[in-house]
């Protein structure tokens, strides 16, 4: 935590490096967060790229209080899918499939992960909002469930009983299809 | 309740042992023989949903919107800059308040000091501001024109030193500040649309120029320069080529990447030396017949040396520049080799009327 704080002291004076460094540990689980929550990886990349942005923007007035840097970027990637998705209720829907179809260089592996990943992504939707978040923070992002009860504002016990009813929920989902 | 809680511990136990500790969900089971049948379901879905989730985004992706982002970090942190060496703030109506300050200061010490700043430097903005504000105040046609002559002057120099000093965003920005005020001056020069040139027509009060109460802009905002960029100007070479005499037009032997002819100083009478261009009263009242022929002699000099002397700067500039600052001082040239060989086939062509 202490290495964080300086690196995030050093970000914060724009300093290129820090900067760097926080983009590289952080933009594949804030990306892989806003696949799970919107379900269109070149959306996700947009997103992300995004997040990144409007953080590094604002990062001098970033205040820790205790709790991981990436928490800060997980709360700004989460208004970017509440904007999302409210903009995208104005517009005409576009069927899950469609909008899961991502780029890779195995497009054999894309496609079984494609299904995998449809899935998931379907079956959280059905979850609870603290349900879906707990399981975005958590396998999504990375984070263990100290972080996502600091990033969320809940306690330990609390996270941990939404995690085990998120997971049972998603386990009856997947088996019934 | 309590075996809830217990129950949370031991899943959540188990999942940092299987998703970063790397065991298997059997090793964790045996640690918990009692629970396994409900733990088991548990930890599979989990494990199942963390594999799921091993994707990436497309690394050329990920590397793009880095330097994406970092390009505008210091765009931003450059215009603050750029902002806070500006008295640290600048809403637009104190555009105005600014013009009175620096009419104020006139003689002062920051906008003298301003003159010498060269694009890099804090006090560049004053300069430029300095520059847009006599401009504003400027009322002759004629008086323009010998003040955009000696700003083309300045670009020049300043392109030059940043050229030197490698500094390339500031050569692009002076870049197009040079093609502006040249593209400006040759406007004025130059025979507009259906209205003769200030060289040949009485200094009357032109239609292109501000009244000095209109907010001051950019250069070529102020005049008449071309809604759109003119295409020649900053991506090919003119038309006609060095040597190739145009129909019915007197040949000049002006190329863009040649210097400029010998004969061009007799255009003019040649004083001794050639004058600095003064800012004319502006006070509305007619100036003497002599004094207008004056300036208009000295307007031509200083044009004529300027086309001599601006392109031969420029191209030892771009003999000792780094790679990097070539395109710069390319477009750099070539506007000014353009701009200033009009201006030279006009005169060319006023001398033939005279």
């Amino acid at each position: 935590m202490q290495d964080e704080e300086s690196l995030v002291q050093r970000a914060k004076e724009h300093d290129e490096a820090a900067l760097t460094q926080l983009y590289e540990e952080n933009f594949d689980k804030i990306y892989r967060y806003t696949v799970l929550k919107i379900g269109d990886r070149t959306e996700a990349e947009d997103m992300t790229q995004q997040v990144f942005l409007k953080a590094f923007k604002s990062i001098s007035g970033y205040r820790s209080k205790g709790r991981p840097f990436s928490s800060w970027l997980f709360r700004i990637a989460h208004n970017q899918v509440v904007d999302y998705w409210r903009k995208k209720s104005k517009r005409a829907t576009v069927p899950l499939e469609e909008t899961l179809v991502g780029s890779s260089s195995n497009p054999s592996s894309e496609a079984e992960r494609k299904m995998d990943i449809e899935s998931l992504v379907a079956a959280t939707r059905r979850l609870t909002d603290m349900q879906r978040e707990v399981i975005s923070l958590r396998f999504a992002g990375g984070l263990s469930v100290v972080e996502v009860a600091k990033a969320m504002g809940k306690s330990e016990g609390a996270i941990k009983a939404l995690q085990h009813s998120a997971i049972v929920s998603l386990r009856k989902i997947m088996a019934t299809g | 309740m309590k075996n809830d809680k217990e129950f949370f511990n031991i899943l959540d136990e188990c999942l940092e042992r299987i998703l970063t500790g790397g065991e298997t969900i059997e090793q964790c089971l045996a640690s918990y023989p009692e629970h396994a049948a409900e733990l088991e379901p548990l930890l599979q879905t989990a494990l199942d949903a963390k594999e799921t989730l091993e994707i990436a985004p497309r690394p050329e992706f990920k590397e793009r919107a880095r330097y994406q982002i970092f390009t505008e970090l210091r765009d931003i942190e450059e215009r603050k800059q750029r902002r806070f060496a500006l008295f640290g703030w600048q809403p637009r109506w104190a555009t105005a308040t600014i013009a009175v300050l620096v009419l104020l200061m006139a003689s002062g010490g920051t906008v003298a000091a301003s003159g010498n700043s060269m694009p890099d430097q804090p006090l560049y903005p004053v300069k430029l501001t300095t520059e847009r504000v006599r401009l504003a105040l400027t009322p002759s046609t004629l008086g323009k024109a010998e003040y955009y002559a000696e700003l083309v002057d300045r670009r020049v120099n300043e392109i030059v030193s940043m050229a030197d000093k490698g500094k390339l965003k500031h050569m692009e920005k002076t870049t197009e500040r040079l093609n502006n005020q040249l593209m400006a001056m040759t406007v004025l020069v130059g025979p507009a649309e259906g209205a003769p040139s200030v060289l040949t027509a009485p200094p009357a009060v032109p239609e292109a120029v501000p009244a000095p109460s209109e907010p001051v802009r950019e250069a070529p905002a102020v005049l008449v320069a071309p809604e759109e960029p003119k295409p020649g100007v900053m991506m090919a070479p003119p038309p006609t080529r060095a040597g190739e005499p145009q129909k019915g037009k007197p040949e000049i032997t002006i190329a863009p990447v040649k210097p400029v002819p010998e004969k061009a100083p007799v255009l003019a009478p040649a004083p001794a030396a050639i004058p600095k261009p003064e800012v004319e009263a502006g006070d509305g009242e007619e100036e003497d017949e002599e004094e207008i022929l004056d300036k208009r002699a000295r307007l031509r000099i200083i044009l004529v040396e300027n086309a001599k002397k601006h392109p031969e700067v420029l191209r030892a500039a771009l003999l000792r520049a780094p790679e990097s600052a070539k395109p710069a001082l390319r477009r750099a040239l070539e506007a000014s080799n353009i701009e200033y060989e009009k201006l030279l086939q006009f005169l060319l062509e006023e001398e033939d009327k005279d």
